[in-house]
């Protein structure tokens, strides 16, 4: 278990890309679900908590089954399930179709949390030696950093406009709108603002002061990486084939 | 009536995989005097006015703000009796200019339009800010913007005011402002928590002074 938890965020990617692809192409459900079941698997031995990453994500997962849901009402095509009438509200056909999208953004959320198990310096020394440029690293650097600041800062400032005397629950539809209206500004113009602190920030500190940049500290690939790169082939391989 | 306005009674709280900042914590405030809490970084000075607004829930103890208690009572109903000024005052910032800034709420909350844009005026005026009126919010200064958030504070008619570090980077003409409304509000029963790190401050406005040392009352001065 512990060797997973030594993998190359350079193998990690290489996994999410060749996962994803598959749950892409792949329209079985049969396949889709061996898919997820690896995912959960692999997640999980890499020191990642699958159940964990669905809970941080369960408002979206609302909506994917909202959207599941709507999908199978809309789909015509198939033996209806459920008719009102001469209309078809639900037919098994739209029910796959449901299922179908449900597995496969299941299988790409959870097979890219497995790049959560790596710090955001080994991620972003991985994409660095994949000769990605060093401005559109750092930009994924900074807003997997930025996005937990600006959802703190929307936070407080609903608790402030709470404490001003707003009460969301009894104030009507026309107010709350207006409401919504001083609280989306005020974030805006923070993040703007605090995103050219950063960038003065940076500029004082010698960012692209030189044309490349050296790292104190370099990934290496070992004998586990190119064994999971190799078994993830293999495996999305062997769907491929047999499917 | 009760002169206590808030009380907080055996109040235990941690934070998520934290220490215990608070353990049987009692303590209770008049509603008509101003006191002030004193404390190092971290002694839990925040964390209390966080609890007694209801931002925070303890894990033992109940908190009673006019003798009922503060759990299940939302923050816009707690915001309607008590005025709360952050320690850091973007969070209150909303308008897209200083006079915005101190109508927004009223002008949600309130029909009485021409009383409150008077108010307005006036603390404009009070806290010598009347000529940046027009000025949007975001481009103050640090004391600008905090004596702004009080002044939004003080627009609305609450009855006692918690104030987290108010002092921090405002001059002393400010400060001289601050103070006699403080007092002048006091006058007319309406008491104030006050965190501060400025002694000065604290001797010229508080009846009671409370020294907070790790979540417990090291010190009291009356």
């Amino acid at each position: 278990m512990n060797l997973f938890r030594r993998l190359d965020p350079r193998s990690k990617i290489f996994y999410v890309g060749v996962v994803s692809t598959a749950a892409v192409v792949f329209d079985s459900l049969v396949y889709l679900s061996i898919l997820l079941v690896v995912s959960f698997a692999v997640l999980y031995l890499c020191g990642g908590s699958g159940i964990g990453t669905l809970y941080r994500l369960r408002k979206i997962l609302y909506l994917l089954v909202g959207i599941a849901i709507v999908q199978s009402i809309f789909t015509s095509e198939g033996t209806p399930i459920i008719t009102i009438g001469s209309i078809r509200i639900l037919t098994d056909y739209g029910v796959f179709r449901g299922l179908q999208f449900l597995i496969r953004l299941s299988v790409i959320i959870v097979s890219s949390s497995i790049l959560l198990t790596s710090t955001n310096r080994d991620l972003t020394q991985g994409l660095l030696q994949l000769k990605i440029p060093y401005e559109i690293v750092f930009m994924l650097l900074i807003a997997g950093k930025f996005l937990p600041l600006l959802r703190d800062e929307f936070n407080n400032k609903v608790i402030a406009m709470e404490l001003s005397g707003v009460d969301f629950k009894k104030i009507g539809f026309k107010k709350k709108l207006t409401a919504y209206k001083y609280l989306l500004l005020p974030v805006t113009v923070n993040s703007l603002l605090k995103s050219k602190e950063m960038a003065i920030s940076m500029e004082v500190r010698g960012f692209r002061a030189m044309d490349r940049r050296s790292s104190y500290r370099e990934l290496k690939f070992e004998k586990i990486d190119l064994a999971f790169i190799i078994s993830s082939m293999i495996f999305i391989t062997g769907l491929f084939i047999i499917r | 009536m009760d002169d206590k306005f808030i009380s907080l009674e055996s109040v235990s709280f941690s934070y998520k995989k934290g220490k215990m900042v608070f353990k049987d914590f009692s303590l209770s405030l008049d509603r008509n005097s101003i006191s002030i809490i004193l404390g190092e970084n971290g002694s839990g000075k925040t964390t209390l006015t966080k609890l007694i607004m209801g931002i925070l829930s303890p894990q033992k103890g109940e908190i009673f703000i006019e003798g009922k208690s503060n759990q299940g009572v939302s923050l816009g109903e707690m915001g309607k009796s008590i005025g709360y000024l952050f320690q850091n005052p973007d969070h209150q910032i909303f308008g897209s200019s200083v006079m915005e800034q101190l109508t927004w709420s009223s002008s949600l909350v309130s029909n009485d339009n021409e009383n409150y844009h008077e108010k307005a005026k006036y603390l404009l005026k009070e806290f010598g800010i009347e000529n940046i009126k027009d000025t949007y919010p975001f481009y103050l200064s640090m004391g600008e913007k905090r004596i702004l958030a009080i002044a939004s504070v003080m627009m609305r008619d609450v009855k006692y005011l918690i104030f987290d570090e108010p002092t921090s980077s405002l001059d002393s003409n400010r400060e001289e402002v601050l103070v006699n409304m403080l007092l002048n509000l006091k006058q007319r029963g309406i008491g104030a928590l006050v965190i501060t790190h400025d002694y000065d401050f604290s001797k010229r406005i508080g009846q009671r002074i409370i020294h907070l040392e790790d979540g417990r009352i090291e010190d009291e001065l009356i």
